[in-house]
């Protein structure tokens, strides 16, 4: 697959599977705690971290720790129904194992842009659920 | 979102979760607490050891992928802890390659689900998981148990076969039922012991066959079954047969057989003596047992443990005749099937492993056919020298039922001489397909067919029997001069002359299969 197929395939794919947080919002209640504000936050810094990582080693040639971050990352998106990141990470992951770092340089931009608008979309789903 | 099961399994269940990404582990902490679990959670495999040494989890669901240690190697320093080797272990990992998969299995894991994970089935997986865990450990405490009574019965039983050795001893001058005065012990075996005794009122030596007590043997059903061996032992009414002539529980409560006395030795003594025999000989003994088989067969019994045990080469003054000994744990065909079921109830399979026809060893019904194997491979013993069929180790059950479908080794790869014709029928006879060997009467047929046709193998017969007739004489000499007035039992080999009143000369070596 070309990196613009790849990164099509990935972009096709919704920004947020609000039913996945709606699930866990469910669990939560059910044992008393109000998890989707707590996964947002942790969500939050857990990205920052792994972005940095892979941005890192991009910058160092060392893919190693770009697929480590892009593997985390994208168990904590699809968790959390960020079904597009989540995609994306691992096309970064599987870049790295094959060792094409262009691959996995193209994507990285593409992977930041579109976590910001899961980051987002996630507050969002906080603050109208909070409402209710 | 519909009903949801309940997975009520996992009420209380601990579960350890480890995984280095923060979301997989609250999320997964939340769908298992949500469950009823009792959830420890564990950011590195470091972290997670240090908190399995204290204590073992019902569950443990590990990542895959972290930093420091895999999951896989997790895994395996997880079931060296030695309380939590029996821990079961979920893999979930993104990664999703069969050969991933296969090896979270070789590492010890239970089951292996795959990130994305839906809430449903990791609950699922894990209760399954859990309640085989449950079962397992159920399972162990049960074996446990089990291994506990087996010991104790091992131990009651060597009590009790150590009570019996004792008293065995002290049982001889006892008079059982004012009719047997028991004299010398003569032999003993699983069953029992066997004494040589006087009927009080014939003045007659006999064999008293004196069972050893069994756990729960005073009940109704063993009771029956001792009676039933009496009954189906006479219900034999044949020359070479040994004569069973009363059965009962004395008023001791001590279960006892008669038996008329016999005097030589087993055909097993015969064969330590001389490791195989010639086919004369051979055929001196496995004659006078085709005849009783025949008869058996007639009376739809069968025995069930024919081996060079229970086949005695009894010495009469003039003669030695063959005896088969113990119908004792013979069925009765006649009766209905579940009474006859009873009797094999207690032990699942009575005889000698070696000796057994293969649907005895699987426990199948068994015929008149069943007796015609364990001939056969008597035959082969007789003049092979050994078994017809190589097995490892002691022969057991489970030994010989593996071996069922191995190869006989042909009996002229062991002994060229052997003749076709009789190599034929013990072959035949060996077969695991009952159908296909011989009946008795038919293999009688044969054996005296191959006998009228074979001159030289009738001059073979008869200098073996005047061998046996001259030893017979000889020792009769010796036993006459020695305690003359004894009462004996006289029979040929091939009629039955048995005069109860004639007096015996003294039993060089007075013994009895027990």
């Amino acid at each position: 697959m070309s990196t613009s197929s790849s990164a099509q395939a990935a972009l096709a794919l919704p920004v947020l599977r609000v039913e996945e947080l709606e699930q866990l919002q469910q669990l939560g209640i059910e044992s008393g705690d109000d998890i989707v504000p707590s996964l947002y936050e942790i969500l939050c810094s857990d990205s920052v971290e792994r972005l940095q990582s892979m941005q890192k080693g991009l910058k160092d040639n060392d893919l190693r720790p770009v697929g480590a971050a892009a593997h985390s990352l994208r168990s904590s998106c699809a968790a959390l129904g960020g079904d597009r990141t989540s995609r994306l990470c691992q096309e970064i992951e599987m870049a790295s194992r094959r060792s094409d770092k262009q691959e996995a340089a193209t994507l990285y931009p593409i992977l930041e842009r579109e976590m910001a608008a899961f980051l987002t979309a996630v507050e969002a789903f906080t603050k109208r659920t909070a409402k209710h | 979102m519909g009903k949801r099961p309940s997975f009520a399994s996992l009420h209380g269940a601990n579960v350890l979760i480890v995984d280095d990404t923060p979301i997989s582990l609250m999320t997964l902490d939340i769908i298992l607490r949500a469950a009823g679990c009792s959830v420890t959670k564990a950011s590195s495999a470091v972290q997670a050891l240090a908190l399995l040494a204290k204590q073992a989890p019902d569950l443990a669901l590990l990542d895959v992928m972290m930093p420091e240690m895999d999951g896989y190697t997790l895994c395996q320093k997880l079931h060296a802890i030695p309380h939590c080797s029996q821990v079961p272990v979920i893999f979930l990992s993104a990664l999703a390659d069969t050969a991933d998969k296969v090896r979270g299995f070789e590492a010890g894991g239970a089951d292996y689900v795959t990130k994305p994970f839906q809430a449903p089935e990791v609950l699922a997986r894990a209760e399954h998981q859990v309640k085989i865990a449950r079962l397992q450990r159920e399972l162990q405490q049960e074996k446990e148990l089990l291994l506990a009574k087996n010991q104790e019965l091992s131990q009651a039983r060597g009590d009790t076969d150590a009570a019996f050795g004792a008293l065995s001893d002290f049982l001889p001058g006892q008079i059982l039922d004012n009719r047997y005065r028991l004299d010398e012990k003569i032999g003993s075996g699983g069953f029992g012991v066997v004494y040589k005794a006087m009927h009080m009122g014939l003045l007659r030596p006999v064999a008293v066959k004196v069972f050893r007590p069994r756990r729960g043997s005073r009940d109704a059903d063993s009771i029956r079954r001792f009676v039933q061996e009496g009954i189906s032992a006479c219900r034999i009414n044949h020359p070479n047969a040994v004569l069973v002539m009363d059965a009962g529980i004395s008023t001791q409560g001590i279960p006892y057989l008669v038996m008329e006395l016999l005097t030589g030795r087993t055909l097993s003594d015969e064969l330590r003596i001389s490791r195989s025999l010639s086919l004369a000989r051979c055929l001196r003994i496995a004659i006078p047992v085709l005849r009783v088989l025949v008869e058996a067969e007639r009376a739809k019994l069968v025995h069930r443990d024919i081996k060079p045990d229970n086949i005695f080469l009894h010495f009469n003054r003039t003669e030695m005749q063959v005896k088969l000994l113990d119908f004792g744990i013979a069925k009765l065909l006649a009766q209905e099937p579940s009474a006859a079921n009873k009797f094999t109830h207690e032990h699942t399979v009575i005889g000698t492993p070696s000796y057994m026809a293969p649907e005895r060893l699987l426990t199948h019904e068994v015929d008149a056919r069943a007796d015609i194997y364990s001939l056969g491979v008597v035959l082969y013993e007789m003049l092979a020298g050994q078994l017809p069929k190589q097995v490892e180790g002691a022969p057991s059950i489970n030994s010989l039922i593996d071996s069922m479908d191995s190869a006989v080794v042909p009996l002229q790869k062991r002994r060229a001489e052997v003749p076709d014709w009789i190599a034929s029928l013990i072959h035949a006879s060996l077969q695991n397909d009952p159908q296909q060997r011989p009946a008795a009467l038919h293999f009688l047929q044969q054996i005296d067919a191959a006998i009228a046709q074979d001159h030289t193998l009738q001059q073979e017969l008869h200098a073996d029997r005047a061998q046996d007739q001259a030893q017979t004489s000889q020792e009769s000499r010796v036993s006459h001069a020695q305690t003359p007035g004894s009462l004996h039992a006289e029979a040929t080999m091939d009629t039955l002359t048995l005069d109860i009143g004639e007096l015996l000369g003294p039993q060089p070596k007075a013994s009895h299969g027990s």
